[in-house]
């Protein structure tokens, strides 16, 4: 009789904590998922990330040296005539205006020779120039 | 939002031919600016052609369009570009 | 009560770390679930954005050719290519060492043509070039040619035959070449009909047949490019009959006798049979001949008028143009003959049709009535539609380039006959440089 009585009370199962527990799981699970795949996101290599970032923010860049010579970007040669900047800047506004333009002079430059290339930018339509000082020049 | 940034880059992307029923999936990473800081190839379309051109559209339409407020980043930093050309 | 406790809660971390597992396993590898995904369908059709910087020439005096400007005129031609201006580029490198990728990322070309004339001898020119990659930094192609002065268009074609292939996957056809007709009226009233063939941009023309007062037509190239049959009367009295000329040594012969007349050559693309237009006894039907055995046999046999044949590249099939449902227009019949099959439906008319070296387009010259003449069209012969690529109001003899990718056609320009040829989208539409007169009737070898 006794085991039989309580076998019949381990059948009756209260489901009642089990839908709580379902619902909570539920919740947990609806909270926890999005989280967990952003965490998977950030194992991403980033191995080619620098390359990348270089060439999709590269500036138009003046450079001025300490003998007032003026280069455009990575041209190791200087520029011959003055209006070459302005030329060349206005190529650039209008294939990719969203270029950002910067001239970048040696800190033993005149003030005058760097306005000069502001001056020319700005003819070209630029609508704002940054200025970076080289302060630890060779 | 998200449609400006789907008009920039598909003003960006040359076509290379007909390359209809192929897909190519991007994950792009951008700084505040828009600016875009990485691109990285989850799945290949098997052809070379579209997914360089692909590519080339996501650097070329760089910086993407972006809300200026600063809240939205979290959201935005990444995203999934999906290219999947239609005849 | 206590244990049972323990084990449900252990139930649930075991469920959740289930549902971890699957959450995890459920994450396409590599990409940001949760992230936006932005779906991009439709690219610009105004072409890849190429930079082809003019050629460096390392010699005395001018450069014996401009194979910068061949070569830009080629991929423009073809419509799959957007040539920037070279007023635009912020460097003019000749060579892979020379080149500053930021110079073409900041007018965003996607890739870039480089490349040197250098004069090596009296005649003897060597030309280098390279396509590069902008984006990915890297050298797709870089070739290297000798040649003599009169050999550099073709190595220019032969750079955008290899620049076409890198970029779009498809064989480039700029280094093959055209047939055509031109006709000049002399100051004797006499027409003088001139059988012409040239590179496929109209340039380097040679006159291979030359006729006073009996026209030549319907110029087609024998798939090895060897033979050209084409259409010639030899008198004023007896019937058009075809003629086969060997290109390059020019001797030539008809390729059969026979009562009536015979027109619209179309060689089979096994180069055997050549399939005829004859009209004898007041009747026009298609007719296939053996070329070697010169047996023929009658393909289509209707009152009505059956024309212009023209093979499927399986050689399973023929074309033709027939108005035996009154207006003419295209039915397709098996090589061995049986019931023509109507293909088109659409339009007024429809004729002088040719498939692509695919065989899943057909192209034809149709008239959509309404006073709106003849343009040129491309049929999809699986789904009965009809793009027209063409605006003029007598635009005929449509041919395809054997990459399919291009149809030459010939077009009016004032009261002048001339070439034109147009991509194959529509997008892209250019007049040949052909200044032999009326020009008319234009077919592109599948081979050089």
């Amino acid at each position: 009789m006794r085991p039989r009585r309580h076998k019949r009370q381990m059948s009756e199962i209260n489901v009642v904590p089990y839908i709580d527990v379902m619902l909570v799981l539920l919740v947990i699970f609806m909270v926890t998922a999005p989280l967990l795949m952003e965490g998977v996101s950030v194992e991403l290599p980033q191995a080619s990330a620098k390359a990348v970032s270089e060439k999709s923010t590269e500036p138009f860049v003046v450079h001025v040296d300490k003998n007032e010579q003026y280069f455009i970007n990575d041209d190791p040669d200087p520029i011959e005539t003055l209006q070459e900047i302005r030329v060349k800047a206005d190529i650039v506004m209008r294939n990719s205006p969203e270029t950002e333009f910067l001239v970048r002079a040696d800190k033993s430059v005149r003030y005058d020779a760097v306005v000069q290339a502001m001056v020319l930018l700005q003819q070209a339509g630029v609508p704002g120039v940054g200025l970076v000082t080289d302060s630890l020049d060779n | 939002m998200a449609w400006a940034i789907k008009e920039q880059v598909e003003k960006n992307w040359s076509e290379p031919g007909d390359f209809s029923g192929l897909s190519v999936a991007f994950l792009v990473k951008v700084d505040r600016q828009g600016n875009v800081l990485s691109v990285k190839m989850t799945r290949s379309s098997g052809n070379a052609r579209l997914d360089e051109s692909a590519e080339n559209a996501i650097f070329k339409a760089s910086p993407l369009p972006f809300p200026g407020e600063a809240r939205f980043y979290e959201y935005l930093k990444e995203f999934n570009f999906v290219f999947k050309p239609e005849s | 009560m206590t244990s049972k406790k323990v084990t449900s809660i252990k139930g649930v971390q075991y469920a959740f770390m289930l549902i971890v597992v699957v959450a995890m396993a459920t994450i396409p590898p590599g990409t940001a679930a949760g992230a936006l995904t932005i779906e991009i369908t439709q690219g610009e059709k105004s072409g890849i954005p190429i930079a082809a910087v003019p050629f460096r020439w390392h010699g005395t005096g001018n450069p014996p050719e401009n194979l910068r400007g061949i070569v830009a005129a080629d991929l423009h031609r073809s419509g799959r290519f957007e040539l920037l201006p070279p007023a635009d580029f912020l460097s003019r490198p000749s060579e892979v060492s020379e080149v500053r990728y930021k110079d073409w990322r900041l007018i965003k070309a996607e890739a870039l043509v480089v490349g040197r004339i250098t004069e090596k001898g009296p005649d003897r020119f060597e030309v280098s070039f390279q396509l590069l990659d902008v984006y990915r930094e890297r050298v797709k192609v870089a070739l290297r040619y000798t040649a003599s002065a009169d050999q550099l268009r073709q190595v220019a074609h032969q750079i955008s035959d290899r620049i076409f292939y890198e970029m779009t996957g498809i064989k480039g056809a700029f280094d093959t070449r055209i047939a055509y007709v031109a006709m000049n009226i002399t100051e004797e009233n006499d027409r003088v009909y001139q059988l012409m063939i040239a590179d496929s941009d109209g340039h380097n023309a040679q006159q291979i047949l030359k006729t006073t007062n009996l026209p030549v037509l319907s110029p087609a190239w024998s798939p090895n490019g060897q033979w050209l049959a084409y259409v010639s009367f030899s008198d004023n009295r007896s019937g058009a009959n075809v003629w086969l000329q060997d290109i390059s040594t020019g001797s030539r012969r008809p390729v059969a006798r026979f009562d009536g007349s015979a027109s619209a050559p179309a060689w089979s693309p096994d180069g055997k049979s050549l399939a005829l237009t004859v009209s004898a006894k007041g009747n026009t039907d298609i007719y296939v001949l053996g070329v070697s055995s010169g047996e023929m046999r009658r393909l289509t046999k209707h009152p009505a008028i059956d024309t212009e044949p023209a093979w499927s590249p399986d050689g399973r099939y023929l074309v033709f143009t027939s108005d035996r449902n009154g207006r003419p227009h295209i039915y397709r019949v098996s090589r061995n003959g049986g019931k023509a099959e109507r293909l088109t439906r659409e339009g007024k008319e429809n004729a002088g049709a040719s498939y692509d070296p695919i065989g899943n387009r057909i192209v034809l010259v149709t008239n959509r009535g309404q006073g709106a003449g003849y343009q040129i069209g491309v049929f999809y012969p699986e789904s009965g539609r009809t793009d027209v690529l063409t605006d003029g109001t007598l635009d005929e003899s449509p041919t395809f380039s054997p990459n399919g990718a291009m149809i030459l056609y010939a077009t009016r320009m004032g009261s002048e006959g001339v070439l034109a040829a147009v991509s194959a989208d529509g997008r892209v539409r250019q007049v040949l440089k052909v200044t032999d007169g009326d020009v008319r009737e234009p077919a592109w070898a599948a081979s050089r």
